[in-house]
């Protein structure tokens, strides 16, 4: 029995002692202040009993509760209590499991306050020097890594450098700007190692005379080199060689040279692997039509214009291109820039053209011409920059010349055999001055550009064989012409308050043009002789509001006075035409929320014509296509043009939708038109009123789904155009309409090792009104795809392809609707030091032709393009 | 009325002569400082008692870059605000002025007077309130900005009996692990429940954080007493989750150029030699949250 009591008190014990210890390790409690308002955040510390070690810790909360866990055995805690703004209160607790209550008083809590922030290397009003060799780690190679440490500094993958937010304006090397936009060929190549140092110059304004006048709020980059150094030379050089039906070559070289007083790139290239260099030559001639002499676009060297489908698809080729570019520090603030290059292109291609002309009796015209196209180009430019850049004065005069020459022949078989020559010779000389001078913290600032267009040649031969053997002659024709260009323009902007601003647009332009042409045309011989001046002068006020952060509008009253005057100097006839019109260009723009933006806008303008509108003598442009420049009357057009825009998106759930809407109203007072027959189109204009409407409608989705990587797209678009034309003397409305549909899928997989894009498109063409009995449509199908593989890094393959179904003509009886097309290029390319290889298989399907059928007004052409064979290339590419 | 060659030759030459003059007359150069900034509302919450301003590195290790951004955290009784740095400067200049006539001109003049540069990182701020245990971040992507909340994460702080000295005071060790990154804290013995982002939970401000890869660090180089309204820019942004936000981000930053082109927005590189082509390059990215 006792033994039985002695158990029971042992297991009771065992069960209670546990339970007195646990209850002894909870501390729990409310903290206050003095008027008894709980305290939230209050730290509070549980020490070990001499204060020294801390156990653990816990905050109060919003009502100013706390508890914590004591988890070892202790039987005595020091428990500290604090909180900014108030004194720390210390007690002593040895038991557990009561709720304790603390008042903590007001006091200040001490706090040294202590900065070891760094600052910038130097810093000098605006510009901010960082040492080179001080920023640069092992792993940065060019300039370009080290200038992406910059504070401030973004670099996007394209290689524009941003800083603040916005591009810089200039990017220099000791001082001088060679390269303009294309900096980053500088700033990718650039060896760390030879730069000293890396200036920003915030807030640049390029022309010195302008600082503190015009405030620009972008940046600019200096590099300034290491002593004494001429950079090492940068480009690289590549050959390649390969096989198609005849032997491929190519080769390049490209090499940029830097010092402190001198700057140089080179550049020479040349292939027959159907690399044309067309869109690198186009960086370098004028883009203003305003400046070439009228008839330097009237011939084009193949009788089927330009090509629709890619030319290094369908042209045996000759090209090469060479470029010189050089700055040369003359002064401190003086720069001199010299460019020039020469361009050589020699193609060769096959096009068949069916054209099928509708007539008013309803049979219509049809004419087949197979055509062997050998063209020839030669162009040429130089310009010279002088740029003095002072504080007081600023001078820009650039000088440039430019040429091209161009020699085509074309052999035509059609009912009878043509064999046609055109050449061509076009130079032009510009001269670009602008000048500001500063005076009493005024700026004033002159600009003028003065051009002389001269296209001396443009020669149109066409023969056939005789009946009695040797050619006959079908047309020969040369027309030479000159422009003498001068334009002027200026602006003022007043801002009236935060609000309102208004401001004065001016222009002044005077034009003087000559033409003369002779033409031989079976027994008959024309001559003619045009010449006389334009004058344009233009005053458009404005007003622009800014209603409030998320509204703005503005309108210009365009009022605008012209003057021509042009004299036949054979019949001594003057045509004058003298008028002042009234326009109005308005604009809107809204953010209706934050990703939801509206813009429109509207113009109603009236534009004038040109000399041609007096040439009532036909010319022609082709062996077969005789055309009256003009009616006689001065052809005056106005144009009214609505706009809208509606954007919104959603970066979080990847969608995005676009919708654009664009329609364009002219009315003229002269109306064109041609007659057709079997051996000639004759194309001319009479004095009879017209209308064009034009619509274009644009709608495009996207949905980005981010666990797949993928973005999926679609796109609509309707574009529905209407005009007036006169053909077989029946005047009559015609519409060419196109609808196209195109889905979309582009994904990136496997961490971006498969990149995949994948397009479908469906295309309608419809052609109807005037003298169609019936409307004409066309469906074309196209699917488009790329694949790129990086199995390994430096190693890359890549597969594109292209499939077209193209509706055949309804006279086409055969049992096939569709021509099928199919094109497959591959190629792989593989980097490895300072080598980089690649292999191309281009046209892997070895397809010869292609198909394009094209709607214009109320005839139907369909074009054959014969293509280059299957080719492989293998290039190797040497870095400097 | 007859326009004769005399006329035009005056209106020629007199023309030049005026478009000398007009030409030469000055440009209104200033038009764009005249223009008034616009500020969104504000709503005061709290005023700061302790300032700290960290030193943020972070390294993306696929690009193999680093970049650093100060970011300052201002310490109020209910709420914190954790923010870029150059913005807090540029809006305490701004503060001091009367915002409704502050024009952009002002503000530019701000910007160079005090040498403020604009930072590239996409955190705009976030608010912590300490009361209902939230966070409001308010960051961006690309150019859209957007709000999510998110809570003040009961952190399982595990203490290490280390100290070293940071920003000049003794500082006590601390880890835990964090939405996929684990982490070292180094707090002092300021009574402060707060730290640089979304850290908080030990018992004194923490002045240096890092992540074991070292790829993120937060290293304080100021404390200062507390002088700032702690504000709310009211705004309509965006409201989000933080799920959805991390997924666009990251989407956005490792493809910026699927973003612009689903946006209409066409990037083009000229390559040596004039060649054209758009390559892919990744944007600088290591977030802070893995999970």
């Amino acid at each position: 029995m006792r033994l039985f009591c002695r158990f029971i008190l042992v297991c009771v014990l065992l069960v209670v002692f546990p339970l007195t210890v646990s209850a002894q390790g909870r501390l729990a409690g409310t903290v206050t202040d003095e008027a008894g308002v709980p305290l939230p955040s209050v730290v509070v510390k549980v020490y070990d009993e001499t204060g020294s070690k801390m156990l653990t810790y816990a905050m109060t909360d919003v009502h100013g509760r706390y508890a914590v866990e004591v988890k070892q055995s202790v039987e005595k805690v020091m428990v500290r209590f604090n909180c900014m703004g108030f004194v720390q209160k210390e007690c002593k607790v040895d038991k557990f499991g009561t709720q304790e209550h603390i008042t903590l008083k007001e006091g200040q809590t001490e706090m040294k306050e202590v900065s070891v922030r760094a600052k910038p290397v130097v810093s000098r009003n605006d510009t901010i020097s960082y040492n080179v060799a001080r920023l640069k780690d092992k792993s940065d190679r060019t300039i370009e890594d080290v200038i992406k440490k910059i504070p401030g500094i973004e670099v996007e993958e394209s290689g524009t450098i941003k800083y603040n937010g916005k591009p810089i304006n200039k990017f220099y090397i000791e001082g001088a700007d060679m390269l303009g936009g294309r900096y980053s060929l500088a700033s990718k190549n650039i060896d760390a190692e030879d730069v000293a140092t890396v200036s920003v110059y915030e807030n640049h304004q390029p022309k010195r005379v302008l600082k503190d006048i015009a405030i620009s709020d972008q940046a600019a980059l200096n590099l300034k080199l290491k002593n004494g150094n001429m950079l090492r030379p940068i480009g690289n050089a590549s050959v390649g060689a390969g096989l198609g039906d005849k032997a491929l070559w190519q080769a390049g070289l490209f090499t940029l040279l830097v010092s402190p007083k001198k700057q140089y790139l080179v550049t020479l290239k040349g292939n027959n692997t159907a690399a044309l260099y067309d869109d690198e030559a186009a960086d370098y001639f004028s883009t203003s039509s305003s400046r070439n002499a009228l008839v330097s676009d009237l011939l084009h060297p193949s009788l089927s214009g330009p090509s629709y489908i890619s030319a290094s698809r369908s042209c045996d080729n000759r090209s090469a291109i060479t470029t010189y570019n050089s700055l040369h520090t003359l002064s401190k603030d003086v720069h001199l820039n010299v460019n020039g290059g020469y361009h050589y292109n020699h193609l060769d291609n096959r096009i068949d053209k069916a054209s099928t002309f509708t007539t008013s009796d309803g049979v219509g015209v049809v004419v087949n011409e197979n055509t062997r196209n050998s063209i020839g180009s030669h162009a040429g430019w130089l310009k010279l920059k002088y740029e003095s850049n002072k504080d007081s004065a600023y001078v820009n005069e650039q000088l440039s010349a430019e040429g091209k020459l161009q020699d085509g022949e074309c052999k035509i078989a059609t009912s009878a055999p043509v064999r046609q020559y055109v050449k061509s010779a076009n130079y032009l000389v510009t001269n670009h001055l602008e000048m500001i001078w500063r005076r009493n913290g005024h700026a004033y600032n002159f600009k003028s550009i003065t051009s002389l267009g001269n296209s001396p040649k443009n020669m149109l031969d066409a023969l056939t064989p005789g009946v009695s053997g040797g050619d006959s002659l079908i047309v020969s024709q040369n027309i030479d012409g000159l422009r003498f260009h001068n334009q002027e323009s200026s602006y003022y902007k007043w801002a009236l308050s935060h609000m309102v601003t208004l401001g004065v647009d001016g222009l002044f332009q005077l034009d003087y043009d000559k033409m003369n042409a002779t033409m031989m045309h079976a027994a008959d011989g024309t001559e003619m002789q045009y010449g006389g001046r334009q004058i344009q002068a233009e005053v458009a006020p404005s007003l622009g509001l800014r209603l409030n952060q998320d509204m703005n509008a503005s309108i210009n009253l365009v009022t605008q006075y012209g003057s021509l005057h042009y004299r036949d100097q054979i019949s001594r006839e003057d045509y004058r035409y003298d008028r002042p019109r009234v326009g109005l260009r308005t604009s809107f723009a809204y953010r209706i929320k934050q990703n939801v933006r509206l813009t429109c806008g509207a113009s109603h303008l009236g534009t004038m014509g040109n000399m041609f509108n007096y040439v009532t003598i036909p010319l022609y442009l082709t062996y077969r296509d005789r055309s009256v420049l003009g009616s006689g009357r001065h052809d005056y057009k106005t144009k009214t043009t609505v706009n809208v825009n509606l954007n919104c998106h959603d970066v979080i759930t990847g969608r995005n939708a676009n919708l654009t809407a664009h329609y364009q109203h002219v009315h003229g007072n002269v109306s064109s038109g041609s007659d057709v027959s079997q051996n000639q189109t004759s194309t001319f204009y009479t004095q009879h009123g017209s209308n064009t409407d034009s619509w274009l409608i644009v709608a495009n989705v996207s949905k980005n789904v981010y666990d797949w990587h993928t973005i999926f797209s679609l796109r609509g678009e309707m574009a529905l155009n209407g005009a007036q034309m006169y053909r077989q003397n029946t005047f009559f409305r015609f519409h060419n309409d196109i609808y196209a549909v195109e889905g979309r899928l582009q994904s990136s997989i496997l961490q971006q090792m498969l990149t995949v894009n994948v397009s479908a498109q469906y295309i309608l063409s419809l052609q109807h009104g005037g003298l169609l009995t019936a409307p004409n449509r066309q469906n074309d199908y196209n699917m488009n795809a790329e694949v790129t593989l990086v199995p390994l890094s430096g190693w890359q393959v890549y597969l594109r392809c292209n499939a077209s179904f193209i509706q055949k003509p309804s006279c086409d009886t055969s049992a096939s609707r569709y021509n099928r097309h199919s094109y497959l290029d591959v190629g792989s390319q593989y980097a490895f030091k300072k080598f980089l290889l690649e292999l191309s298989l281009r046209n892997v399907t070895n397809r010869r032709q292609y198909h394009v059928r094209q709607f214009s007004a109320l005839d139907t052409y369909d074009y054959l393009y014969h293509l280059r064979p299957i080719e492989g290339v293998l290039t190797v590419r040497y870095n400097l | 009325m007859k326009y004769n060659r005399r006329f035009f030759a005056l209106a020629f030459f007199l023309f030049h002569f005026t478009s000398l003059v007009v030409c030469a007359q000055e440009e209104d150069p200033n038009a764009w400082r005249k223009r008034l900034n616009y500020f969104y509302p504000e709503t005061v919450l709290d005023s700061s008692n302790v300032e700290c301003i960290y030193d943020y590195y972070v390294t993306d290790t696929v690009r193999n870059e680093r970049k650093r951004t100060e970011f300052i955290l201002l310490h109020g009784k209910q709420y914190s605000k954790y923010m870029d740095y150059e913005a807090y400067r540029l809006d305490s200049v701004e503060c001091t002025r009367d915002r409704t006539k502050l024009t952009w001109g002002d503000c530019d003049d701000i910007r160079k007077e005090y040498n403020i540069i604009t930072t590239t990182s996409s955190l705009i701020y976030l608010l912590k309130d300490h009361a209902s245990g939230m966070i409001q971040v308010f960051d961006k992507v690309f150019m859209d900005k957007y709000t999510y909340l998110d809570s003040l994460a009961r952190f399982e702080w595990e203490l290490v009996d280390s100290t070293r000295e940071v920003c000049g005071y003794v500082c006590h060790k601390a880890t835990t692990s964090f939405r996929g990154r684990k982490w070292t804290a180094w707090y002092c013995d300021l009574p402060i429940n707060d730290g640089p982002w979304k850290f908080s939970g030990l018992p004194g401000l923490i002045l240096a954080i890092y992540d074991t890869s070292t790829c993120q660090r937060f290293i304080a180089n100021t404390i200062r007493m507390g002088k700032s309204c702690i504000k709310r820019i009211e705004r309509d942004d965006i409201k989000t989750t933080r799920e959805k936000f991390n997924k666009a981000l990251k989407q956005y930053k490792e493809d910026p150029r699927g973003l612009r082109h689903a946006m209409g927005i066409e990037v083009k590189v000229v390559n040596n030699g004039g060649e054209t082509g758009t390559p892919y390059r990744r944007g600088f990215y290591n977030p802070l949250e893995l999970e």
